[in-house]
């Protein structure tokens, strides 16, 4: 089965990886073999899993505690195992290379593009040679190698192009191998795919070998010709992509089941795929149409941006009705976590008319207490919505105690179990708890005060497809549990065809369009015409 | 083997910082029992003896014993640096936390003020006070206090501006926490560490400010042994008797090197990065 078409570039048998001590901790990869050739192969796995271990470990990047044990890792029949930083430092770059997953943080702000993409070149090329090299690793990756681009700065750049930039600077030099350790994850769903396609229609033209790592099954099947499984730190599948998704193995089964559509509207993404959720619980009642929960008409927020005003929403309408659960879709930076923040009255700032149940609210004003606890909400990043300094169970009561609340700690504990945590978590740290525990303590957070309209901000940008499944399950459940309205932020189609009964695409601060479940499922996404392309990248 | 160190063990510096600054604690704290002699007892006929067996580190020019003298003097040194970390501190990060929280006038006038304490030269400025109130280690203290709160107050706000804008402040202030709640129990925790790594960094300048003002004359009054004092004095015989000045004047370098050292250590410590 792990045959390449030709001569494998990369082989590698029974690699081992430890954090810490061999003899005490268990190994984070485990008698991971494979063999890599002019092919574009696909290694999957959710967070944890150890696949970026292992993509580091082909490139020498791990430091101690972490130890690396194989019984061979070679590229092109050269040992790897044994080679000293120096000769590293000859091969990163010019035999196998890594494209790094956010271009905010893997490139130089003080160097142009053009020094940054000719810098795996090495001192010894000349400059005229340089500077036709860099245009054309430029022009491969689409972008114009000549003229403003070459000395513009990173900041300059749009996340699609900074991505395109880093793409070029691994592949200049010409390496053999290619490393992709989820290169897109910092990017929007529409730049996402494009960026993808450009690794692999890159490679496949260059002859090169590509070691694409990811955790979205999808995108693996859609671009590799074959296709590692991971998890717990071992190959648990392996078979070619077009065979993966039929794949008997339960785990694959489960990565499959994972993914957010329209097919999956109504129904649980983990574990029993086939039960709907609104069957499991008491019947959903009908959502109370009388009153709406939501009512902005022609709100338009403004930001004074070095004392420019930029206008970040323009005159929006739009109505939510109790009890349904609403989208907003759009890039990213087309106003739709502002007009969340006003929702949830922590962006005072803003022109229009907003009813919230009924009940006009004004803008500028401070809310009542009362008003405020109608309104919660879940942050983006649950890694940056916890204070780091307070314990699990803290940050849970308090909420209560400033309330008013009785029985806090028996309550905040019953929040813990009813996101799915052991109330044994409840006092570790937030670092001490993993991406998608840390959201369930934040959506518990945001269910204490028992609102009527729980708002949420891209709540499963930051975790894997699996985390995410989980997180997207939970907020379902709780929804219908409690009978509240819920309003979602995406810019991920599949996340909110599957879970919303209408969604409102926003452009550059603007209305675009509506669909409903129904158009929704008809288009199989959400309707092209709320996701326009991009406006064109300069 | 591996036998697990407190923390403050993985960092040599803080360590070397920490051993010696224990030791002048200890001194201070001990001076009467480990004082060989009276710092006050003048003997005329002893006078400006080099260092000997009976006088390890030599005579002044009345006769005292120079060993118990430095260790005497331990204790205004740190008495001046404790009273000023203790007044400083807590009034810069009050200044800072109420501009960075409540913004607008209330900032703008809190920083105005901040900026124009700033702009005198800190020494020029507490001897200027000194000089009014004047001389005595409560004076001096306030006098170095007053010239210090600045650097805290502009820290605290900057990063209580910065905070402001995070998730995890606004989540708590849509769950209805606000105001003092949230100054003191959430921003509070998060400013305080640096504003410590802050002050061990600034206490290495405040031994040497403090010493200043003895060697000026202007802080504790003589005959009670103060370094800065005891430099002045020695510099009137330093070609002839070089120890009297050289030996205080080693003290506040080994004291103020010291502070670094430590300062360096938390800094390493407690920077995020290193986990």
């Amino acid at each position: 089965m792990d045959d390449a078409a030709d001569k494998p570039l990369l082989r590698v048998r029974d690699l081992t990886i430890h954090y810490g001590d061999a003899t005490t901790v268990p190994p984070s990869v485990r008698a991971v073999s494979f063999d890599l050739g002019r092919e574009a192969l696909a290694l999957v796995g959710s967070s944890g899993s150890g696949k970026s271990s292992v993509a580091r470990a082909l490139l020498a990047l791990l430091r101690p505690p972490a130890s690396v044990r194989a019984s061979e890792m070679s590229l092109l029949g050269r040992d790897l195992l044994n080679l000293s930083p120096h000769e590293w430092d000859k091969l990163r770059g010019n035999e196998i290379a890594m494209v790094l997953q956010d271009p905010k943080f893997a490139l130089n702000p003080v160097l142009t593009v053009g020094e940054q993409v000719g810098e795996a070149l090495g001192p010894e090329v000349r400059k005229s040679e340089r500077r036709e090299r860099v245009a054309a690793a430029l022009e491969a990756v689409g972008l114009s190698g000549s003229g403003r681009l070459l000395s513009a700065y990173p900041h300059h750049l749009s996340g699609g192009m900074g991505q395109r930039v880093m793409l070029a600077a691994s592949v200049i030099a010409r390496p053999r191998v290619l490393v992709a350790d989820e290169p897109t994850s910092a990017l929007d769903a529409d730049l996402r795919d494009q960026a993808l396609d450009l690794v692999a229609d890159l490679t496949r033209r260059l002859g090169m070998g590509l070691l694409l790592i990811t955790h979205d099954l999808a995108q693996a099947v859609a671009r590799c010709d074959r296709v590692l499984v991971m998890d717990q730190g071992a190959i648990v599948d392996r078979r070619p992509a077009s065979e993966l998704s039929t794949s008997s193995h339960p785990y694959t089964r489960a990565l499959w089941a994972s993914h957010p559509s329209a097919g999956t509207y109504g129904t649980r993404l983990v574990a029993d795929p086939t039960l709907s959720f609104r069957q499991t619980h008491a019947p959903d009642a009908p959502p109370d149409t009388t009153v709406e929960a939501l009512r902005l008409s022609e709100l338009s927020v403004t930001y004074a941006h070095h004392r420019r005003p930029i206008q970040a929403v323009s005159s929006v309408s739009l109505a939510v009705r109790q009890g349904e659960i609403f989208g907003l879709f759009g890039p990213s930076g087309c106003g739709k976590t502002t007009l969340l923040r006003v929702m949830a009255g922590i962006l005072p700032g803003w022109t229009g008319h907003f009813d919230l149940f009924g009940q006009p609210v004004a803008s500028g004003t401070r809310w009542s207490p009362p008003l405020r606890r109608t309104v919660q909400m879940v942050f983006q990043d649950p890694y940056a919505s916890l204070h780091p300094r307070h314990r699990v169970g803290a940050i849970l009561q308090e909420v209560l105690h400033v309330a008013g609340e009785d029985d806090v700690e028996d309550r905040a504990a019953e929040a813990l179990r009813e996101v799915g945590l052991d109330p044994g978590l409840w006092r570790r740290f937030p670092h001490q708890l993993s991406g998608g525990q840390r959201q369930r303590v934040v959506i518990a957070r945001a269910l204490l005060l028992n609102p009527r309209l729980l708002l949420a901000d891209e709540p499963t940008s930051a975790l894997d497809l699996t985390t995410q499944a989980g997180i997207l399950d939970l907020l379902a459940e709780i929804r219908l549990r409690h009978g509240m309205t819920l309003v979602l932020v995406s810019h991920d189609p599949g996340v909110l065809a599957h879970l919303c009964d209408r969604v409102l695409g926003m452009e550059l601060g603007r209305f675009v369009g509506e669909a409903d479940h129904n158009q929704i499922v008809q288009a199989g996404s959400i309707p092209t015409a709320l996701s326009r392309p991009n406006p064109k990248e300069r | 083997m591996n036998l697990r160190l407190p923390q403050a063990f993985r960092s040599p510096a803080a360590v070397v910082g920490g051993t010696l600054l224990t030791v002048v604690i200890l001194a201070a704290l001990l001076a009467p029992w480990l004082a060989p002699f009276d710092p006050l007892m003048q003997n005329l006929d002893q006078r400006l003896q080099p260092p000997s067996a009976i006088h390890l580190f030599g005579t002044d020019s009345l006769g005292r014993d120079l060993l118990s003298r430095l260790i005497f003097g331990c204790r205004p040194v740190l008495g001046l640096v404790a009273l000023v970390a203790v007044v400083a501190v807590p009034f810069g990060l009050v200044v800072g936390l109420l501009s960075g929280f409540r913004g607008g006038w209330t900032d703008r006038i809190l920083m105005r003020f901040t900026d124009i304490v700033l702009a005198f030269p800190h020494l020029v400025l507490a001897m200027a006070l000194v000089g009014t109130l004047g001389p005595g280690l409560f004076n001096a203290a306030f006098a170095l206090a007053a010239t210090a709160w600045p650097a805290y107050a502009r820290q605290a706000r900057t990063e209580t501006r910065v905070l402001r804008q995070s998730d995890y402040l606004k989540a708590s202030e849509m769950a209805g926490i606000t105001g003092f709640r949230l100054m003191r129990g959430h921003l509070l925790p998060l400013i305080l560490p640096s504003a410590v790594v802050r002050l061990s960094l600034d206490m290495a300048g405040m031994v040497v400010a403090a010493a200043g003002l003895g060697f000026l004359g202007l802080g504790i009054r003589p005959p009670t042994p103060e370094w800065g004092a005891m430099v002045a004095e020695g510099s009137r015989v330093i070609f002839d008797q070089w120890w009297v000045a050289t030996v205080p004047g080693a003290a506040v370098l080994l004291v103020s090197l010291s502070f670094n050292l430590l300062s360096e250590g938390l800094r390493d410590l407690w920077d995020p990065r290193h986990g």
